[in-house]
């Protein structure tokens, strides 16, 4: 990714001058204000419930308690939530990958169906969930299996099949060819050529683009929200109504709740991060 | 069999077979011509099963008048046309085109501008502040959403603490006023979404050619120039990826919304996609439902094709 190791990539001028001083200080405050939001959710998670309620502010918690997570884990019952969306989340990463993976080696290999074929698949991807919601709704309603995490694990890679195919066929064309060439001249069979001699391979796209399937369902909110009712709680649909009794948000548990589900998403971010820009631009920019 | 002639991929299977039906299928599913479609087949079902049957399904639905419980009744274009007159329908239009047009705007210039400081800061310094940005983009919606909604609390949110101590105005009632509520969401929105664009441009930057900046340096152009003749020009196709990236993701405005104002005050910050979804969902006007979808629908095809487009373009580009 760095091409460049000296400092200020752009023109010859490498002593500090305005212009490099002018932009530590911007790079600076957005770092501030990137950050700022998430210090405050961390300290809410950790404050007592009524200093929520200070003015003047506190930056800093009086005394640190864990209050928060109990009520919200425990008595507002956002363990089972996020092990919902944990359930949901993992069944659609295997799904997606199930079905994505073979059509993108396909893809990429033979050239199955053209460009027409992988356009229309990754075009289903931009399709607004809130269309098929609707039959979704009706038709899950009918066959009784409306609030299941099946349906939420198949409508979740109903949208993320598109992304598996289309950014692993990107993974599989920088795979030469010629290996797997020259194992079916040995005659091995599909099967033992793409675990042998493919797999191997492209295992760090693989697993870039599960946890990136992860991801997207762990944070999925509108079918999480709209095909689910007593029975699932995903914590997308949970965490902004967490209440005191039914007027004020309780907003310690929320936080903490806030807090966890975000952590494990951080720490896979800084995990895959090479691979987020390429993921995030469906393949567009492969750095 | 076995001499130096390379076999072809379509005889794989077919070595020793005795010829069973089984066998014979397998042979017929393992050849050149055949297997690569029995690859992509289940992606082909699931979403010929998942996405075109629903989207049909939502089609017929918008002609016809239905909510739960009831009979169908065909009312041919009238729920099309009731959408042409529905006042929260244009009310929706309004608040998703601010996301769509002036928060991606906003992201745009903050992003570049800081994707250009990037470039002049430090490779360590760089590398931390580029980590530091996963973070809004990565997480929850929901969850900035609740972040953001605690931010802006009234009294005892730490915006309203900011704005009065530092610079000494009142801060509005962010989430009880109706145009503060709008800004509050672009607030929350521009902190979520500004850190992509200016990753991906950063990466555009860095994939331009150093040689030629440094021609241009010689040449005695002023850094404007540079900027103007060079970086613009070079960085329009990250530019516009970047932003028909986002605006189909804005189109779709809905998770943000969930979090901070659910629509309020009143129907004031209702997106597009929020306001099919209350009429879906609160009201069971399913048929009326389907046609505001589908409208929402045709919009993204358009943007779709754009950005298919541009991507495309971005990705040659980007071989080398």
């Amino acid at each position: 990714m760095e091409q460049q190791p000296q400092t200020g990539a752009i023109g010859t001028r490498h002593k500090f001058d305005l212009g490099t001083l002018l932009s530590y200080i911007w790079v600076s405050l957005i770092l501030i204000w990137t950050v700022f939001p998430l210090y405050w959710l961390l300290i809410t998670a950790f404050k007592p419930l009524d200093e929520f309620m200070t003015y003047p502010p506190t930056f800093w918690p009086s005394h640190w308690t864990l209050d928060n997570f109990v009520e919200g884990l425990v008595r507002q019952q956002g363990a089972g939530s996020i092990l919902d969306s944990f359930v949901i989340a993992t069944g659609t990463l295997v799904l997606s990958m199930l079905v994505g993976v073979p059509a993108a080696y396909s893809i990429a290999r033979f050239k199955t169906g053209g460009t027409d074929l992988s356009f229309t698949i990754l075009s289903v991807r931009f399709m607004p969930p809130i269309v098929p919601v609707i039959a979704f709704f009706l038709i899950s309603t009918r066959l009784g299996i409306f609030d299941t995490y099946g349906l939420l694990i198949l409508v979740n890679s109903m949208v993320n099949v598109p992304f598996v195919v289309w950014i692993m066929a990107g993974f599989f064309e920088e795979i030469p060819y010629q290996i797997e060439e020259a194992a079916q001249v040995d005659g091995a069979s599909w099967l033992r050529l793409f675990r042998d001699n493919v797999l191997p391979l492209a295992a760090p796209g693989l697993v870039a683009v599960s946890l990136f399937c992860f991801i997207f369902a762990w944070n999925e909110l509108l079918f999480a929200t709209i095909l689910t009712g007593r029975n699932l709680q995903p914590f997308t649909k949970v965490v902004p109504g967490v209440n005191i009794g039914h007027i004020e948000p309780h907003w310690g548990a929320i936080a903490s709740l806030g807090l966890l589900v975000i952590i494990p998403i951080v720490i896979l971010a800084f995990y895959m991060q090479k691979y987020i820009v390429r993921g995030m631009t469906y393949g567009a920019i492969r750095e | 069999m076995s001499t130096a002639t390379p076999a072809s991929s379509s005889e794989i299977w077919a070595r020793s077979a005795p010829a069973s039906f089984s066998d014979r299928l397998v042979k017929r599913l393992g050849s050149k011509r055949v297997f690569p479609w029995v690859l992509v087949l289940p992606a082909c079902i699931l979403l010929l099963v998942l996405a075109i049957g629903p989207t049909l399904y939502v089609l017929v639905l918008s002609f016809v008048k239905y909510s739960p419980g009831q009979t169908m009744q065909w009312v041919g274009l009238n729920n099309f046309l009731r959408a042409f007159q529905d006042e929260r329908f244009w009310r929706g239009l309004y608040v998703t085109a601010w996301f769509v047009f002036v928060s991606i705007g906003l992201q745009l210039l903050i992003g570049f501008t800081t994707a250009m400081a990037l470039q002049r800061v430090s490779a360590r310094f760089r590398q931390l502040a580029s980590t530091v940005m996963l973070v809004p983009m990565m997480i929850a919606p929901t969850v900035v959403g609740v972040l953001w909604k605690m931010m802006f609390k009234a009294r005892y949110g730490a915006l309203n603490y900011f704005l009065e101590q530092v610079f000494g105005i009142p801060g509005p009632d962010w989430l009880a006023d109706k145009s503060a509520a709008l800004a509050g969401l672009i607030i929350a929105d521009i902190w979520e979404w500004t850190p992509f664009i200016t990753i991906l441009l950063l990466a555009g930057l860095q994939s331009l050619s150093q040689e030629v900046y440094e021609a241009a340096y010689v040449d005695g152009s002023t850094p404007w120039q540079v900027f103007k003749n060079m970086t613009l020009p070079l960085m329009k196709p990250f530019i516009f990826l970047a932003v028909f990236l986002r605006m189909v993701d804005a189109w779709k405005m809905f998770d943000l919304i969930f979090g901070v104002t659910r629509g309020g005050p009143g129907d004031f910050t209702e997106s597009i996609a929020w306001y099919t979804y209350k009429r879906g969902f609160t009201y069971f006007e399913l048929g009326y439902t389907a046609a505001l979808s589908f409208l929402q629908l045709l919009v993204i095809i358009f943007l779709g094709r754009v950005l298919l487009k541009q991507l495309g373009r971005v990705r040659e580009e980007t071989k080398g």
